[in-house]
């Protein structure tokens, strides 16, 4: 790797006030001005490089119950996704990802000596032949194995990264986990880095370094944020009723309709809904409403034989906070983008459990009576704290 | 005096055009704020995000048993333990449904489903959730956590098992997991 430059294995919380303080006391007791170590560059920048470096954002997650095994595989020499997940990808940090998966043979009973996996939507796809005998048994997960497989991503395209994972013959995927890669080290023409440089002891820290430290932080901090919500199908069905291959709303609805039950109508502080925390994450003071507010952007991908909404409703600390996301009546399944944000509420503790509690509902509120609603898809992820200020 | 976690962040301004000009103390601190803060809350890994259809479901098992598959990820070593939360109910009986969620260094659970055998698993830790309420809810009211052993690849292996009371049985809708410093 050219020009490699390498975080430390662990993390240590940045002790700043001792590294760089206005004053300090002599043994006399003599206040006198001070300025900043050179050693607070240096610790500063391996701390970013660590952050950089040793925190993989988990871009997509699903463990997939024994029922839920498709009965079906995809035939061969098709890549329509089992899975699929769209990721921001709007930061400079070129990381390959890796796609960790539980696989076996599908079913308890199954005698099937061939396998396959391929990753979809690349012209390189990657492909496994796995030959095993899986002897029929009650144990499922006794027969498998942790199949994984990189994914390059070099490039960022400020935009959303589509990708997937497909399967065929008797190949199944039990969970499967897509998450950046822990870096070594980190190569300064790809990954997003800082070099300290030659600050020596005893001379004046001169601002110029620390400018890319400075700017690499806020990039990241303002772009490397977790996601909130995220639901997948498996596979892509037309069920009559919600199961593992879509959300279904069938039929008039005249009240909010929970897509994760259906009998709830509206967002209370137990109503379902993905949990998430944001515990100050937001920029700024936070006794102010720009400090107070943590942009989510939502995406869903669905399809509608009548124009419908999906709505989001997030933590009441601010109201409204809610958007909706038009679907256009269309033959087949597509991507729709919320216009707004909904806000996550950074004073809200782990503790908090209230209706201000960090908590994201999806809802259809309403339909008419010839309309159906299949939901494939649900990405919700923090998105730029900046763009509220 | 440790650097301000608590502080949300506050962008450093740019000194354009003095670049040879002494550094001042509020931007190194600025700057280190920035990184505690994104470690210990803002950058706080999700990393298990589950909303299940099929209600995760347990039927009157007094056995330990495996209720869903086991999954590998990486937990930054900022991390000391992982946080989990999950929604839940008893569907049945008037006992108690313990769920367990099992984070091993090493090796994944390739044991029986029934009985869960923790043998299976090396330098395992493990905490529980109780599901005790016919009303469905969210556990807490704070977060579950669990302290993890961990091998230098960061590595950490985990699957959640499930234990009734006699005659009892229970769900759980919605499985949620962050990184804890």
């Amino acid at each position: 790797m050219a020009n490699p430059v390498y975080p430390p294995f662990s993390w240590l919380e940045l002790d700043t006030q001792k590294l760089a303080r206005n004053w300090t006391q002599d043994a006399d007791g003599v206040q006198r001005e001070k300025a900043n170590d050179a050693s607070a560059i240096a610790a500063l920048t391996r701390g970013f490089n660590y952050v950089a470096a040793r925190m993989p954002t988990m871009r997509f997650s699903k463990l997939i119950q024994p029922s839920e095994i498709p009965t079906e595989g995809v035939t061969s020499g098709s890549f329509d996704p089992m899975f699929r997940w769209k990721t921001p990808d709007d930061i400079k940090n070129g990381r390959t990802y890796a796609v960790r998966m539980l696989v076996g043979a599908k079913g308890e009973s199954s005698n099937k000596q061939y396998s396959n996996a391929s990753q979809w939507d690349k012209s390189g796809v990657y492909t496994v032949d796995h030959n095993y005998l899986v002897t029929p048994s009650a144990n499922l997960y006794v027969d498998c194995f942790v199949d994984s497989y990189n994914r390059n991503d070099t490039a960022h395209s400020d935009t959303w990264l589509d990708d997937g994972v497909s399967t065929w013959a008797d190949y199944h995927i039990h969970s499967i986990t897509v998450q950046d890669e822990d870096l070594t080290a980190l190569n300064v023409d790809k990954h997003l880095c800082v070099r300290h440089g030659k600050a020596k002891k005893g001379e004046r820290v001169l601002y110029g370094p620390v400018d890319d430290l400075r700017s690499a932080v806020h990039q990241f901090r303002t772009t490397h944020l977790p996601r909130v919500m995220q639901w997948a199908s498996v596979s892509n069905g037309t069920p009559a009723t919600t199961d593992e291959t879509a959300i279904v709303v069938d039929g008039e609805q005249t009240d909010f309709v929970n897509l994760f039950d259906q009998s709830v109508n509206a967002r209370s502080a137990t109503s379902p809904g993905s949990l998430f925390y944001c515990y100050k994450a937001g920029i700024g003071r936070e006794d102010q409403t720009a400090g107070l507010r943590v942009p989510i952007q939502i995406g869903v991908r669905a399809q509608a034989n009548v124009a419908t909404n999906i709505l989001f409703i997030g933590p009441e600390h601010v109201v409204p906070n809610w958007v909706n996301i038009e679907v256009s009546n269309a033959v087949a399944a597509d991507w729709y983008w919320a216009t707004s944000h909904v806000y996550g509420n950074p004073a809200a503790h782990e503790n908090t459990t209230s209706v201000n509690r960090n908590k994201l509902d999806a809802f259809v509120p309403e339909q008419a009576a010839t309309g159906r609603t299949y939901i494939y898809n649900i990405e919700a992820w923090i998105n730029d704290p900046m763009s509220v200020l | 005096m440790a650097a301000h976690p608590e502080r949300q962040y506050r962008p450093p301004t740019a000194m354009a055009g003095v670049t040879d000009g002494e550094v001042s103390v509020d931007t190194i601190q600025r700057l280190g704020e920035a990184l505690n803060n994104y470690v210990r809350y803002a950058g706080r890994p999700h990393l298990l995000c589950e909303m299940f259809v099929n209600a995760v479901a347990t039927s009157n098992d007094t056995t330990e048993k495996v209720v869903l598959p086991p999954w590998v990820m990486v937990v930054p070593r900022a991390y000391t333990q992982l946080m989990w939360q999950i929604r839940h109910k008893r569907t049945a009986g008037a006992g108690n449904t313990t769920w367990k969620l099992y984070a091993s260094r090493d090796r994944i659970y390739d044991g029986d489903n029934t009985a869960f055998d923790s043998t299976r698993l090396m330098g395992a830790q493990s905490s529980s959730i109780v599901t005790s309420s016919d009303t469905v809810a969210i556990s807490g009211p704070a977060y579950t956590s669990l302290s993890l052993v961990r091998s230098a690849d960061n590595l950490v292996r985990c699957v959640v098992t499930g234990t009734d009371a006699s005659g009892n049985s229970a769900a759980m809708y919605q499985l949620h997991i962050w990184g804890c410093p």
